[in-house]
């Protein structure tokens, strides 16, 4: 009787390592890398919250939300350093100018005839409503401040555009017209008062926004149609912890590579007002199924456009709060501690507002917005590296493409931004594709070859390095445990590996890449990639250009 | 029992099969869930759902969200506010208090507050603001005021009084008025006031200097021991491409204001006033620094045998005029003050400047000249929002004292 129950115990056992060990902490999975994060749970749960502006203000200017702990890898990517398609995120693989110029557009606009306004704004400093239009649609308009007519609606556009095709979900925008004999206040449409009463709309609402509006030259609006999201609006996200209601936010959003990155896009299109009530959640409903996604959302913050003035001339070099030292300096300096903000040309238009003149000698990271977030904080050399990489696939006829969409009706402000973005996109790639190990899509052949890329190098901001070393190891998925096999070095980025791969199916193998450069010390720290052999031959399973 | 024991040699295989089978099963549904990306994914995400809450804001957001209710940010808050700073009357230090503001229909907004100041000055005000019409372009204000100072300094009347005469007297102004502001364009304002006004005075309650009837006489001071009653009507008209007249880097304010004062209950004491009030900041260096220039000036006329009692006669020393010197340390018929700035902007909340201020007061227009004037000078630094300044702290200096002064307005 002991002898069968200790078999039993023995079968057990067995079953419980074999089992088990599939299921322990392996680094890589069977479906590696996963290209998209799925919402399996229900999120119907989730309730609107407003985003207090004065507190998310304060609270990104005098502390430091978020997780303290320095230098965390991003913690949304795959095994191969990218960010999979989410509630978040859209990777757009096969961008095209045209695709650029369509964006997510479903319609041209608002049907043309009667709007029947149907809610006033009650937030943020433009002027504007919401209508429906004859097709039955709802949209936001904001017009463009008095004077600066295309300034705002043509940044919202173009920016929007732009966020669309580096991967963000933003609402449909178009530029309309609106004529105000077409405007129709509706029944039961409410406006909220400065005095913070609720109350029917009347005509002079519409006539006291028009106030603060520039007129097209044929006594028409110029405005911003924002097409209503899909869904239902929950507020803003915040860019730390994650959403406590709702059950796939599992993420913190400090540490989501997308909102990291945001910073690099952020700088790039001199969007400083990037703070978390210019996003928002909406519970979408598909298959049956509710979840949560995650928009980006109001761009006319951006290019040289401050809303309803152009830029203050800061903008964009500071935070909206120094930091103490530098205040105390200018305090008893008198005032001449010149920022170069004071000196610095700008370009000045009535379309574009006013954005800096020089971009081929700027630096990307004395870019600041109005106030930073934890996620901007949080994000390291390779979360940059993959907001470059991503914005390095922005062509200049794209570039060309969105700008035009804008509208703006003045070819030298047109010329002026399409030039202005260019150089700043060019001058993120110099900085962030060189700042870490560049080394992209290694390749194993089946014969043992390495092959991989350089993105600084291809993009012609760095010259080929001296030489790439390799350091070549047998995984053990399992336990973690590398072995070294030996190290092979060459000039070209193709270099074969040594002998002792592995060469079962199932195996691993892993490969550190460094390069050496005098122009740039950093790429001496090898990035680290993982090959699993499979019946067809080596597949890149894992990636880590900072692990 | 024995169906479920392991006895029978069969029964050890059948129960091996038991444990295989329904350990396969459980591995099966844990390696599906686990076994995968996805499915580490989905176990973490399925987790949460035992601990959804909706967000909850902690203490301080509560506390930045009451704030801005009291109005304490936009200035445009409702309900009840507390008051910590301000002050009930020149002089007076401090005051705390509390206020009930109701906003109704688009504009209109009704206040009641009241303070009391750590020497125990009071204030008592109502304010009725009604909502704004004609394209928001026309103001109106109702006012009542009830404000109780006891130890208001005086140092007799004249460019040269000494400071060594100081005395003091208790002063109880109290106002109705209606207010007219019409905003002619962008940059023009014109408006009126007609108010009714009952100034009361009484011997000072300071301990420190004497009583003013105790070291000057009627013929002296005018309206000494008055009571006075007055209709007073005025007009005025402003010229302002300031960013905001609270606070600004650029621009200017050029502003005229003409007062009938028609005594009621009694004769002697008609007068009327004029006041002249000219500003302009220069930026430099896109506001890296700004030059200011304030010049001011106040004029009042009376008919033979008419006076203006001395408690409302145009003043220099304080927090805003002369700084370097006491509070209403010169008055007369007439006065004049010219102020320069140097100001920089160490912070996009914070300015410094050091100024220079001269002024003088006068019996006769014809006096208002650059000889015998007082100078005062200093140094400062202004907490501001974009468009008011929230606390103005200065040292201030004189030939006769040094100060500090704490305001919650600009300088000018």
């Amino acid at each position: 009787m002991m002898k069968r129950f200790n078999y039993c115990v023995f079968i057990l056992a067995l079953i419980l390592i074999t089992g088990l060990s599939a299921g322990a902490d392996s680094k890589f999975y069977s479906d590696d890398p996963i290209l998209q994060e799925s919402d399996p749970e229900d999120a119907s749960g989730t309730k609107e919250s407003e985003i207090d502006l004065v507190y998310d203000l304060m609270e990104n200017l005098f502390s430091k939300p978020g997780d303290k702990t320095p230098n965390v890898r991003a913690q949304n990517i795959n095994t191969v350093d990218e960010v999979p398609d989410s509630s978040w995120y859209t990777n757009r693989n096969a961008l095209t100018v045209t695709g650029v110029e369509k964006g997510l557009d479903t319609t041209d606009g608002p049907a043309s005839g009667q709007w029947t306004i149907i809610a006033g704004k009650n937030d943020g400093v433009t002027p504007g409503f919401t209508i429906k239009d004859t097709a039955g649609t709802k949209w936001f308009i904001k017009p463009d401040p008095p004077g600066y007519l295309g300034m705002a609606t043509g940044a919202e556009v173009s920016a929007g555009k732009l966020f669309w095709a580096l991967g963000y979900f933003v609402p449909e925008t178009h530029i309309a017209s609106l004529d105000p004999a077409n405007l129709v206040i509706g029944e039961d449409t409410k406006i909220k008062t400065p005095a913070g009463n609720k109350r029917k709309m009347k005509q002079k609402d519409i006539d006291k926004m028009l106030r603060r509006a520039a007129k097209n030259p044929d006594g028409s609006y110029r405005v911003i149609a924002s097409k209503a999201l899909e869904g239902e609006p929950l507020g803003g996200f915040r860019f730390y912890a994650t959403r406590p209601d709702d059950p796939n936010d599992v993420i913190p959003h400090e540490h989501r590579r997308e909102l990291r990155g945001y910073l690099v896009f952020a700088a790039w299109l001199n969007h400083v007002d990037c703070k978390a009530l210019q996003s928002m959640d909406t519970l979408v409903q598909q298959n049956g199924k509710s979840f949560v996604r995650h928009h980006l959302l109001d761009f006319s913050s951006t290019l040289g456009s401050g809303s309803i003035y152009p830029h203050e001339f800061w903008e964009g070099y500071e935070y909206l709060m120094e930091k103490t030292g530098h205040i105390g300096k200018d305090a008893i300096t008198f005032g001449f501690m010149v920022e170069p903000y004071r000196t610095d040309p700008f370009f000045n238009s009535r379309s574009v507002g006013r954005m800096r003149e020089n971009n081929k000698d700027w630096d990307p990271d004395t870019w600041f917005p109005r106030a930073s977030n934890a996620a901007f904080r949080h994000a390291r050399n390779d979360d940059k590296f993959w907001a470059a990489r991503k914005l390095m696939s922005i062509s200049d006829d794209m570039i060309r493409a969105a700008i035009r969409a804008g509208q703006l009706n003045d070819q030298a402000s047109e010329d002026f931004l399409v030039k202005a973005l260019s150089e700043r996109r060019d001058a993120i790639g110099r900085k962030y594709l060189t700042a870490a190990n560049p080394v992209v899509d290694p390749v194993l052949s089946q014969a043992g070859v390495l092959t991989f890329g350089n993105a600084a190098v291809s993009a012609g901001f760095a010259g080929a390095p001296e030489n790439y070393q390799t350091i070549w190891y047998q995984y053990d998925n399992a336990t973690g445990q590398a072995n070294r096999i030996g190290g092979t070095t060459g000039t070209e980025a193709r270099i074969p590996a040594p002998q002792g791969l592995p060469q079962q199916t199932g195996a691993y193998a892993k490969v550190e890449i460094s390069a050496k450069s005098t122009q740039h010390p950093s790429w001496e720290s090898p990035v680290h990639a993982y090959f699993l052999r499979t019946s067809d031959g080596w597949k890149l399973v894992g990636f880590e250009r900072i692990p | 029992m024995q169906s479920h024991s392991c006895d029978h040699p069969l029964s050890t295989w059948r129960c091996a099969a038991a444990i295989v089978l329904s350990f396969v099963v459980v591995c099966t549904s844990v390696a599906a869930e686990e076994e995968t990306r996805a499915g580490k994914l989905a176990k973490k995400k399925a987790e949460k759902t035992t601990a959804l809450a909706p967000y909850k804001p902690n203490k301080v957001e509560d506390l930045v969200i009451k704030i801005q209710k009291w109005g304490l940010v936009t200035g445009v808050g409702k309900g009840f506010y507390p008051i910590a700073f301000g002050s009930a009357f020149p002089g007076g230090g401090s005051s705390f208090g509390a206020g009930y503001r109701r906003l109704f229909a688009d504009t209109g907004a009704f206040d009641i507050h009241g303070a009391i100041t750590i020497v125990n000055y009071k204030i008592l005000q109502t304010t009725l603001h009604l909502p704004l019409v004609a394209q928001d372009r026309l103001k109106s204000t109702v006012q009542l005021k009830y404000q109780d100072a006891t130890e208001v300094a005086f140092f007799g009347i004249g460019n040269a009084g000494s400071e060594a005469d100081e005395a003091n007297y208790a002063y109880t102004p109290k106002s109705v008025r209606l207010s007219e502001s019409l905003e002619v364009s962008k940059y023009i304002d014109v408006g009126g006031e007609i108010s009714y006004e009952d100034y009361e005075t009484a011997e000072g309650e300071s301990g420190r200097v004497p009583s003013i009837e105790e070291l000057f006489t009627e013929n002296e001071v005018p309206g000494l021991d008055l009571d006075s009653r007055y209709i007073v009507g005025s007009v005025f008209a402003q010229f302002d491409w300031r960013h905001s007249p609270g606070y600004t880097t650029s621009g200017g304010s050029y502003r005229v204001d003409w007062s009938n004062y028609s005594q009621q209950e009694g004769d002697g004491f008609n007068f009327k006033r004029l006041d002249v009030e000219l500003l302009q900041h220069i930026p430099i260096l896109r506001a890296n620094q700004v030059l200011s220039f304030g010049g001011l000036a106040s004029f009042t006329d009376v008919e033979e045998g008419q006076q203006v009692p001395y408690y409302l006669l145009p003043k220099l020393g304080g927090g805003k005029e002369l700084r370097g010197f006491s509070d209403f340390r010169f008055m007369d018929r007439h006065r004049m003050l010219l102020i320069a700035e140097y100001r920089w902007l160490p912070s996009k909340f914070m300015d410094m400047a050091i100024f220079y201020e001269v002024g003088k007061v006068a019996p006769e227009t014809s006096d208002l000249n650059f000889e015998d004037l007082h100078e005062s000078y200093g140094i400062g630094v202004r907490f501001h929002t974009p468009y008011a300044t929230a606390l103005r702290i200065e040292l201030a200096r004189s030939k006769e004292a040094t100060r500090i002064i704490f305001s919650g307005g600009p300088s000018f």
